[in-house]
């Protein structure tokens, strides 16, 4: 028995062990936090792994000498009464004292490691993410215009809006609006990064608490309505042409699963062609298909009240005459559709855009991601073709 | 405080000292008699034992609940894009099982060991305030059925256990479900409260003579620290679930960023609770743990004041770390460095204990019942989860783990591994003093075998999920994201979890039915709870004992040979008999039903507020407010009982003293 109850337990330290390896041995995981692939997250990782390390190796510790208990301190007589030892100040002391200086020494590397990641990086890109309820919406300053400074800026009356200069969206919500400094680009799912280049995100959201996180990119950081959070990231030149996988952290209702993001590295001179490519308007209708698509877009399909498709190179809020004469904020509570066809993924990152996801995302939004906020009427199939046929030529 | 401040009848005392006489029947209502047998004894006992039993009872029950939650969470996840369970019902699910875990189970399960054992380890006959003890029960069962009351009407809590905000405002949550989550914690909270003064009461003023604090069990010594953990982390929740309640019902804005408010404060109220609520639930076990691996290795607890001071140490440092739930939330690099640092050196107390414990193995004389199994499974997979603890200390590197699956495997390995694998070894420990008969070694080496192989292969691969990124509270993951393998290596972990848990059950039933009656000290125990009869007599014990020193229990069997051995010198049954006492010479406190019916007014309130019907809350307040009144009134003693009480004054010999007055405000108060 003494030797069947030990073995089972140097098992488990031997399959913690084991495990232990084979965490880092995922293969292919894309969201894999062993396997940084930028200079921050490689930089934490590298503070961590010591960590890691030390801690395995006082878990075995404790797992050893434990093991030599069992098979050493059994009872074998039941008349035998050991030596009633009591405590043992000095060696007490020493077990309280080493881990303490352990933790002093890790310490300093730790708090260290916070004020970098704290620190402004120079001439880096500035993007506002505004979390939803279940999508990312990314803005960025269009070429040759001065980077966003994002604030939040309190109103009070809906009418006092300088709509030029606003891109917060609730009007339910004005006490905290973002105001950015000059026109956005507004797009969403998809982030698009220069490689090489550091990025300064500015996180919020108009809804509850998301959590951005690109797991081999950057640690994680919360958006969080009323409130702008900073996180910085970078990664390698060799990056140019990745993916990587995001998705939301924090439990945000529903859909929390199904909010997912990519981050797109392009060399800098993809970056530029693509960030012209969205201070374009949105492209025409060419085929007949299409050109039914855009009339049921902002007619009768109701798609244009929750969805942007701005003519312009701004973002800007539409202000229309409320009942009483006032000018109203115009609530626009879905993605901006305006360069839709080039995104790769939509509804949240969660599916590929193609004509087939399209089709049953229109017919039935919330059989395809639950709760989903976007409403439809029941469409015919032709109509359904015509709005794909649309939105796919929205490149 | 019933038992103590009976006036003394005996005529010596009456002339020694200028007492009032107490008025034959001071209340105005009858209390009713005690009888030993029927469901109506248990409805109004008083008595701690039974009180505990029936927390113990319930505590399981829930704990089945909450397991099938775990289980349907777990088939969902099996594979990559479950369809077992919707989003909504998996959310469901999800903010379930965190919640009964934490509030209907751990907790009430250690507030079982408290109720049947800190009288007994103290040497007393009963908790300071026997009738509050009985409110504190009823509004756990209360506040457990009434959560559970969502599922028929609209839906369970759907929030998540933390109920973040403004997630859980009515503009993104319209639904009845966090109402019922919010009045839910709030019922359970008061009982709690209660519980917590009672018990730190009970500690302070019920000990027997001899016993000073530095002689008390650490188990007695954990339930001290834990009590003021909650005396002070209840009302915080409190605090915070009020504000969401206005901000719900009455339209205020305190985590409503449109109007001013802020939503981060949720974060630091319930975190604030929330961190002192996890030592809440792992003080208790650390100090079962305490009291069986001593007897099991028969050696002293290995640095005693050390093992209760670190206990202390960490009941005062888990106020300083809850920000380390928030590191990902844009603190500020100031914050997060502090909290950072103070959560790696609270692993200093902490490592301490988990040292002391092996120490206390070491050079022992090592008996390997259930018992001591769980205790050292409870070491084994503790030093885990606190070691991943550590690692979240390091705040660059939690940006990365907070919300995965590696902290879900964190504080499972604390908080089932640690928590439930302790309070375990409680039952196998303690079954025989509560009922008499031991529970079956070998059925329960197969459960135990069990639940630490099914434990290990749930949760350890959770740690390789979170760190490969698989986030938390996920209805779905995606195939190709490398979770596939090991979610369906954790689900069949779940499954071999719950079957271990039937052969638990299975045991309790054979022991029921087959076991033979347990001798008086079946583990050569050290400690004064096995002093006494196994079940104890209602008045726990005969002559209460003088206490000498930590052990007494063993140091009565045992003596220091001159050559330094240990040698026996007593049976237990030597150490136990004691002369015939008369049980009517020992007075105990009578049973009443008011803290039943000032418990029901609760619910009530909790309805009328969620569907605002305000009768039905005006007329559970009255008659929470009513029993309230009837408790107070009520005599302090049933009808034609025995009043000689000769016996039991030796431990509060002062309160004999106290004028009619003062007695009756004390009794009016318990």
């Amino acid at each position: 028995m003494g030797f069947r109850r030990s073995s089972r337990l140097l098992a488990v330290a031997g399959l913690t062990t084991a495990t232990l390896f084979l965490s880092s041995c995922i293969k292919d995981a894309p969201q894999d936090t062993f396997a940084p692939d930028g200079p921050s997250t490689r930089r934490v990782f590298s503070l961590a792994k010591p960590v890691f390390i030390i801690a395995g190796i006082v878990g075995l510790g404790v797992y050893a000498v434990i093991a030599v208990c069992i098979v050493k301190f059994r009872r074998r007589d039941d008349l035998h009464v050991p030596v009633q030892v009591h405590g043992n100040t000095k060696l007490e002391l020493l077990w309280g004292a080493i881990p303490a200086v352990l933790l002093a020494v890790v310490g300093v590397f730790s708090v260290g490691e916070i004020f970098k990641q704290a620190e402004v990086p120079k001439d880096a890109i500035n993007v506002t993410v505004i979390g939803h309820q279940w999508w990312w919406e990314y803005h960025y300053a269009p070429v040759g215009q001065t980077q966003l400074d994002p604030k939040l800026v309190t109103i009070d009356d809906p009418a006092d809006l300088d709509a030029a200069e606003l891109a917060g969206r609730e009007p339910r919500k004005l006490a905290n609006v973002i105001k950015e400094a000059g026109p956005v680009i507004v797009t969403a799912n998809e982030l698009h990064v220069p490689a090489g280049r550091s990025v300064r995100l500015t996180l919020t959201s108009t809804n509850v608490m998301h959590n951005w996180w690109v797991p081999k990119l950057a640690g994680k950081l919360y958006a969080i309505p009323g409130k702008l959070n900073h996180l910085n990231l970078d990664s390698d030149p060799e990056d140019a042409g990745k993916t990587f996988y995001g998705q939301c952290a924090e439990f945000c209702g529903t859909s929390h699963a199904n909010m997912r993001f990519k981050v797109k590295v392009d060399s800098p001179a993809d970056y530029e062609a693509w960030l012209a490519a969205q201070t374009a308007s949105a492209a025409e209708p060419i085929t007949e298909a299409a050109k039914a698509g855009k009339l049921l877009f902002q007619g009768t399909g109701g798609c244009s009240t929750c969805h942007w498709l701005n003519s312009s190179k701004t973002n800007e809020f539409e202000l229309e005459k409320d009942s009483e004469g006032k000018e109203a904020l115009v609530v626009k509570i879905g993605p901006n559709l305006t360069h839709v066809g080039g995104r790769a993924h939509f509804a949240g990152a969660i599916a590929e855009l193609n004509t087939t996801n399209l089709k049953a995302w229109i017919r039935n939004p919330q059989k395809f991601k639950p709760g989903s906020k976007m409403v439809v009427r029941k469409f015919s199939e032709d109509e359904v073709n015509n709005l794909v046929a649309y939105v796919e030529s929205l490149k | 405080m019933a038992i103590v401040l009976r006036p003394p009848s005996t005529t010596a005392l009456l002339e020694a000292s200028p007492i009032v006489t107490r008025p034959a029947d001071p209340g105005l209502l009858r209390r009713p008699v005690e009888s030993e047998k029927g469901l109506w004894s248990w409805i109004t006992t008083v008595d701690h034992k039974r009180i505990g039993i029936m927390y113990g009872i319930a505590s399981l029950f829930f704990f089945v609940v909450g397991g099938l939650e775990a289980l349907l969470i777990r088939l969902q996840l099996a594979r990559p894009n479950g369809t077992v369970i919707s989003a909504d019902v998996y959310n469901q699910m999800f903010t379930m099982h965190g919640t009964t875990m934490v509030f209907l189970v751990v907790m009430p399960l250690s507030g079982a060991f408290f109720n049947y054992f800190l009288p007994l380890q103290l040497g007393a006959r009963d908790v300071a305030f026997p009738r509050l003890n009985a409110f504190s029960w009823w509004a756990y069962l209360m506040g457990g059925i009434f959560i559970y009351s969502s599922m028929f009407l609209g839906g369970m809590p759907n929030g998540g256990w933390f109920g973040y905000a403004p997630n859980t405002s009515i503009t993104f949550s319209p639904g009845h479900n966090i109402d019922f989550w919010v009045f839910g914690l709030q019922i359970l909270g008061i009982g709690s409260t209660a519980s917590a003064v009672n018990f730190i009461v009970t500690v302070i003023n019920m000990r027997a003579p001899g016993m000073l604090l530095m002689r008390m069990p650490v188990f007695a010594w954990m339930t001290f620290v834990a009590s003021f953990l909650m005396l002070f982390a209840m009302p915080i929740i409190t605090v915070a679930l009020v504000l969401l309640n206005f901000d719900r019902t009455f339209g205020a804005n305190f985590f409503n960023p449109g109007a001013g408010g802020d939503p981060v404060l949720w974060q630091h109220l319930f975190w604030l609770f929330g961190h002192p609520e996890v030592y809440i639930l792992i003080l208790p076990a650390m100090g079962i743990v305490s009291e069986v691996l001593p007897t099991f290795a028969r050696k002293p607890l290995f640095g005693y004041p050390v093992v209760v001071f670190s206990g202390i140490a960490i009941g005062f440092m888990g106020w300083g770390v809850w920000a380390h739930h928030m590191f990902a939330v844009g603190l500020g690099p100031v914050a997060v460095s502090a909290f950072g640092v103070s959560t790696m050196f609270i692993a200093v107390p902490t490592g301490v204990k988990i040292f002391n414990w092996t120490a206390t193995l070491w050079g022992g004389a090592i008996r390997f019942s259930v018992a001591m199994m769980f205790s050292v499974g409870f070491i084994t997979t503790f030093v885990v989860g606190g070691l991943s603890g550590v690692t979240h200390s390091l705040v660059a590197s939690d940006t990365q783990q907070t919300d995965t699956y590696y902290i879900v495997a964190h504080f499972h390995y604390v908080l089932f591994g640690g928590a439930l694998m302790g309070l375990f070894a409680g039952f196998y420990y303690w079954w025989p003093k509560i009922f008499g008969k031991m529970l079956n070694e070998k059925i329960g080496k197969v459960h135990f075998a069990l639940m630490l192989i099914g434990m290990h292969v749930t949760f350890f691969p959770m740690h390789i999920v979170g760190l490969a990124g698989q986030p938390r509270r996920m209805y779905r993951y995606d195939k190709g994201m490398g979770f596939d393998f090991w979610n369906l290596v954790e689900t069949i972990g779940a499954f071999v979890i719950a079957v271990s848990l039937l052969v638990f059950f299975y045991n309790i039933v054979w022991t029921a039915k087959k076991a033979p009656i347990a001798p008086r000290d079946p583990w050569d125990a050290r400690t004064v709870e096995w002093m006494t009869d196994s079940p104890p007599k209602p008045w726990n014990f005969d002559h209460i004992p003088t206490v000498h020193t930590v052990d007494e229990f063993w140091h009565r069997k045992y003596s220091e040979a001159e050559d330094g051995t240990m040698v026996r010198v007593a049976t237990a049954e030597q150490v136990l008999d004691g002369e015939y006492v008369d049980p009517a010479s020992i007075h105990m406190p009578s049973p009443s039903f008011w803290p039943l019916v000032a418990c029901l007014g609760l619910p009530l309130i909790g309805y009328g507020m969620i569907f605002r019907a305000w009768p039905l809350a005006a007329f559970g307040a009255f008659v929470l407010i009513s029993g309230l009144f009837a408790w107070s009134l009520e005599p302090s003693a049933a009808p034609h009982e025995d009043h000689r009480d000769d016996d039991h004054h030796d431990d509060h010999s002062d309160h004999d003293v106290l004028p009619a007055a003062a007695m009756g405000a004390l009794n009016a108060g318990s």
